[in-house]
């Protein structure tokens, strides 16, 4: 074969064994993007719900009057006691972002809406989706619609071989023609949460980053509302209720400021607080997702206007949610857990156990890093991997006990607590618990067993060399 | 942007290739050198175009110096060539050396003289290390009245040529610029188009396939030092050995095929170096363009051989630190250049005392060197180079630990585990048994191409494997869109 052939051959050879990839997505397709198909599903695997349902919305124009926009948290509520006419557009992760772009699509498309309901999440401040909109539908542009179908057609999808390696078959499905079907299951298994009163409910943090797009996420209410208003549609805004521990995990001052901005823009019904919603287990699932009864307590409040936050109230809200989280006890489950600084005010007249700034307090130090005492604050330099202190001679009289937390770090890295159930167990990597550092000052307050502490905790302050600025490293017995 | 990505193979690459022969088909010869330089000026701002300044600004300052030299070997000027020698090595490095080193000073100061300066945190302009090393011999040969009167154009298609711009291999103008002058380089050559798609494929094969597969065990080794026992140690060790091979002679390989596109034909940068019977050997077929670069540009300056013994092993140790200090700014990269400085006086010592070895122990004892000493090349801090080595040569562990808890995480972190199940320790083995193999009895890829260009007629057996290869590799991509060479770092 001369050179032009060999040319010609690799290339169409190699044409042919690279079609397998786009040709075996296409057939098993498991989120169901490219066949446009909603009434069918692979077993143990998610379709696309928000694509899949905009595809159902946009070949039933004039079916529904309400649409209830929601992440999958929305999808525990029971839209029909809003309108009978009323879709469950709820989808994983969903955001405003995500909400702004596929009612747009539906609006331009012909699809007739009296009434939109939004409910927000705290994650829409930090969760980013508008790198990822090219993989949702755009049906207004072919050329738009080329980047959606090259993410779906050129990717190793691992579905898509499992499918194929056993045999998986498709099943019929109403999640999207009739997203209601979960609710009355979701209602049998709200009893059984309700019987398990002492679950332990580990934090839901989703991403959280500590990084935020408060600004964005507003921007896009508010081009929501627009969109709305052109078209003649009732916006209604909600926040949905948290629970108590992933509430205490965030930064409650970006929360606040985005309601104070997202006030601006429209009133919304606010059930995001410290309330009784959030501090019972038995409403929680887990940490990020309610059972239906709160949904419909949601609904009914809406309908009776209360929990109504405007410009005219948002202060008296905030102040509202602020004395929430001032009266509320150091709850125990058994369980290391993180609070944000926000929490500081509550440490006041608490018995300090240990300070790092304060040399009376003894412990064990090795040898990867030296600590400078300055003035205000305690300089770690670390030269090795493994810095880390062993406060061998704390002890905590109280249930549980907390440690302050301030440290200035230049680098992204991990501060870590390992604990022992027992004197004469070893520190192992399963009794460990990571705390993100991202650059900049890290504050916050980790609830501790105080078990923990008497036999012996280890604080490892960072997994990286450098310097770290210690302002805080002080533990409180707490009630 | 990647040659492992998409947007190279099948837009990048096939429209520059295009339009560059279009345009030389219609005598527009001029026009096809700029539109190379600017298509290469994209491909370099791809990443963040926040550093396409910097290396126009390099590239006129250098240019402007080098006209200088021209024109006073013309006499048609005043300065010292030395002043104006020294003020071009002097820009080149402060260059390289504010981008890459600063932090690396003033972490060291602060730690010295407990000072807190605030470091810089800069971003290190991608390719910097190339190009400044590049044109610092360019201004050297100018100085020396090596060079030719090259207009802009060609100065610039030789620093910015994409294929070799990001990670070499570091070229030498005049290997490069009397190729882009030639006539005959401008017409479509299907022996070139040929041996160029070849070599490519074997290139993205090798990095694709075989160093991302290495690389899942070495970056979880050296990431969990702590808890590797002597076994998972040496695979760790092995891996990156493998890794930081096949990934960066996938590269050159790619660069070397996507030049032959052009017409181009780059210097081959790698020998099969896992060969190598003694560590001199290993230099002359490890990283060859570096290597040529620090034997002309650093040890013959500083006196090379032709001093007395001492002087001589002080340079070769001075040549390779700096060699290792050019790889990054850390005391592992301090400690790895040491390392090999050391032991090319040790090679050449034993050789001044006449005393030879056995090939196989020698290849072992070298082949081992490399190994240990990568160590320190790719750990991320000296302490973290010491836990490999102490897993490596610790005798309080068991040998082959049953621990669960390293392959049982690997099994997660591998591509493969999401659609089969596989046992990470067998599956090592037999990667790094692969490995050996190809790196020890494989012909490597310049050998092969080689071969490939002296046939007139190509069985049709190569033609169906490249093709497989190829299309293997373009599915593999799919699974890992970004993953970065090795040598994009240095």
């Amino acid at each position: 074969m001369n050179k032009k052939s060999f040319i010609f051959i690799v290339l169409g050879i190699a044409f042919l064994v690279f079609s397998i990839l786009p040709i075996s997505n296409y057939i098993t397709d498991p989120s169901r993007i490219l066949h446009h198909d909603y009434k069918m599903r692979y077993l143990k695997f998610h379709p696309h719900k928000l694509f899949l349902k905009v595809e159902y919305l946009l070949d039933n124009k004039e079916k529904y009057d309400t649409l209830v926009y929601g992440s999958s948290r929305g999808g525990f509520i029971d839209v029909s006691r809003i309108s009978k006419g009323a879709y469950n557009m709820s989808h994983g992760f969903g955001t405003v972002t995500t909400y702004l772009h596929s009612l747009k699509v539906l609006l331009e498309n012909g699809v007739k809406v009296e009434n939109v309901w939004i409910g927000i999440n705290d994650f829409d401040i930090w969760k980013d989706h508008t790198d990822n909109l090219h993989r949702l539908i755009n049906k207004n542009s072919i050329i738009g619609n080329a980047p959606m179908y090259s993410y779906w057609l050129f990717r190793l999808i691992p579905e898509s071989i499992k499918i194929l390696t056993e045999k998986r078959e498709l099943i019929e499905t109403q999640e999207v023609t009739y997203p209601m079907e979960r609710i009355p299951r979701a209602r049998k298994q709200e009893h059984i949460v309700k019987k398990q009163s002492k679950r332990q409910i580990p934090a839901a943090t989703l991403g959280y980053t500590g990084k935020f797009r408060v600004k964005e996420a507003v921007e896009e209410v508010a081009q929501i509302k627009k969109l709305c208003e052109a078209y003649h549609i009732n916006l209604t805004v909600f926040m949905y209720p948290i629970y108590y521990k992933t509430y205490l995990s965030y930064d409650q001052e970006k929360i606040e400021k985005f309601k104070r901005e997202l006030v601006k823009v429209t009133g919304f019904y606010d059930f995001y607080d410290l309330g009784d919603i959030s501090l019972d287990q038995k409403n929680w699932f887990e940490g990020s997702h309610f059972i239906p009864s709160i949904g419909d307590y949601m609904i009914k409040s809406i309908q009776d206007n209360k929990y109504f936050v405007t410009t005219k109230n948002i202060d008296k809200r905030i102040e509202e949610t602020r004395l929430l989280v001032k009266n509320m006890p150091f709850l125990e489950d058994g369980g290391i857990y993180t609070l944000d600084k926000h929490t500081d005010a509550k440490l006041e007249n608490k018995k300090i156990i240990f300070d790092i700034k304060d040399q009376k307090f003894t412990f064990i130090k090795n040898e990867d890093f030296n600590l400078k005492y300055k003035r205000s604050y305690v300089e770690a330099v670390v030269t090795r991997n493994d810095p880390l202190i062993i406060l061998n001679k704390t002890k905590s009289s109280t249930k549980q006990s907390l440690l302050s937390l301030s440290i200035a770090s230049t680098q992204e890295t991990f501060f870590q607590l390992y604990y022992k159930e027992s004197e004469s167990a070893q520190y192992s990597e399963a009794s460990r618990y990571n705390i993100l550092l991202t650059k900049g000052i890290n504050h916050m307050n980790i609830i501790i067993p105080s078990r923990y502490i008497n036999q012996g905790l280890r604080v490892d302050i960072a997994r990286k060399l450098g310097v770290y600025k210690i302002e805080q490293l002080r533990l409180y017995e707490i009630d | 942007m990647l040659f492992n990505s998409y947007t190279f193979i099948f837009f990048f690459l096939p429209v520059t290739f295009v339009i560059y022969f279009y345009l030389n088909k219609k005598r527009l010869t001029e026009a096809s050198k700029a539109f190379l330089v600017l298509s290469s000026l994209f491909f370099y701002s791809w990443w963040n175009i926040v550093y396409l300044p910097l290396i126009l600004i390099s590239i006129l300052f250098n240019y402007s110096l080098g006209r200088e030299f021209s024109k006073h070997s013309q006499k048609k000027r005043n300065y010292s060539p030395k002043v104006l020698l020294s003020i071009g090595i002097v820009f080149n490095l402060a260059l390289l050396g504010y981008f890459k080193y600063a932090d690396f000073f003033i972490e060291n100061f602060n730690f010295i003289s407990t000072s807190e300066v605030s470091l810089l945190h800069l971003a290190l302009p991608l390719a910097i290390s190339f190009y400044t090393f590049q044109q610092i011999a360019y201004l050297v040969d100018s100085y020396r009245g090596e060079t030719h009167e090259y207009d802009f154009l060609n100065y610039t298609v030789f620093v910015t040529f994409f294929p070799q711009l990001i990670a070499g291999p570091i070229v030498h103008h005049s290997e490069m610029m009397p190729q882009f002058a030639q006539l005959k380089n401008k017409v479509l050559q299907y022996h070139n188009i040929a041996a160029g798609i070849f070599i490519f494929v074997i290139g993205l094969f090798k990095k694709v396939v075989i160093a991302d597969s290495f690389a899942i065990w070495a970056t979880q080794g050296f990431d969990f030092e702590r808890s590797l026992t002597m076994l998972e140690g040496w695979m760790t060790s092995f891996s990156y050995t493998f890794q930081l091979y096949f990934d960066f002679s996938g590269y050159t390989d790619m660069a070397i095929g996507a030049a032959l596109l052009f017409n181009i034909r780059l210097p081959i940068n790698f020998d099969s170096p896992y060969k190598a019977t003694d560590i001199q050997d290993f230099w002359r077929r490890w990283h060859i363009t570096l290597s040529r670069f620090l034997k002309e540009y650093i040890y013959i300056p500083l006196g090379g051989n032709r001093k007395s013994e001492i002087q001589t092993y002080s340079n070769l140790f001075i040549t390779f630190l700096l060699g290792g200090i050019w790889h990054g700014a850390g005391w592992t990269f301090v400690v790895w250049g040491a390392l090999h400085g050391l032991a090319l006086v040790i090679h050449r010592a034993w050789k001044k005392l006449g005393l030879h070895m056995p090939t196989l122990l020698a290849w072992f004892i070298t082949f081992n060197f490399i190994n240990i000493a990568w160590v320190f090349f790719r750990a991320t801090s000296f302490d973290s180079a010491i836990k490999v080595l102490h897993a490596m040569f610790s005798m309080d562990g068991d040998l082959f630990s049953k621990s669960k808890q390293f392959p049982h995480m690997l099994h997660y972190t591998h591509p493969l585990s999401e659609y089969v199940s596989i046992n990470m320790v067998n599956y090592m083995f037999i990667l790094l048994l692969i490995g050996f193999v190809l790196s020890l009895y494989a012909k490597n890829a310049h050998i092969l191409r080689d071969r490939f260009m002296q046939m007139k007629q190509i069985p049709f057996f190569w033609a169906i494997a490249i093709g497989i290869l190829f299309g293997i590799s373009l599915i593999v991509i799919a699974s890992n869109p970004s993953s970065e060479f090795l040598y994009f770092n240095f």
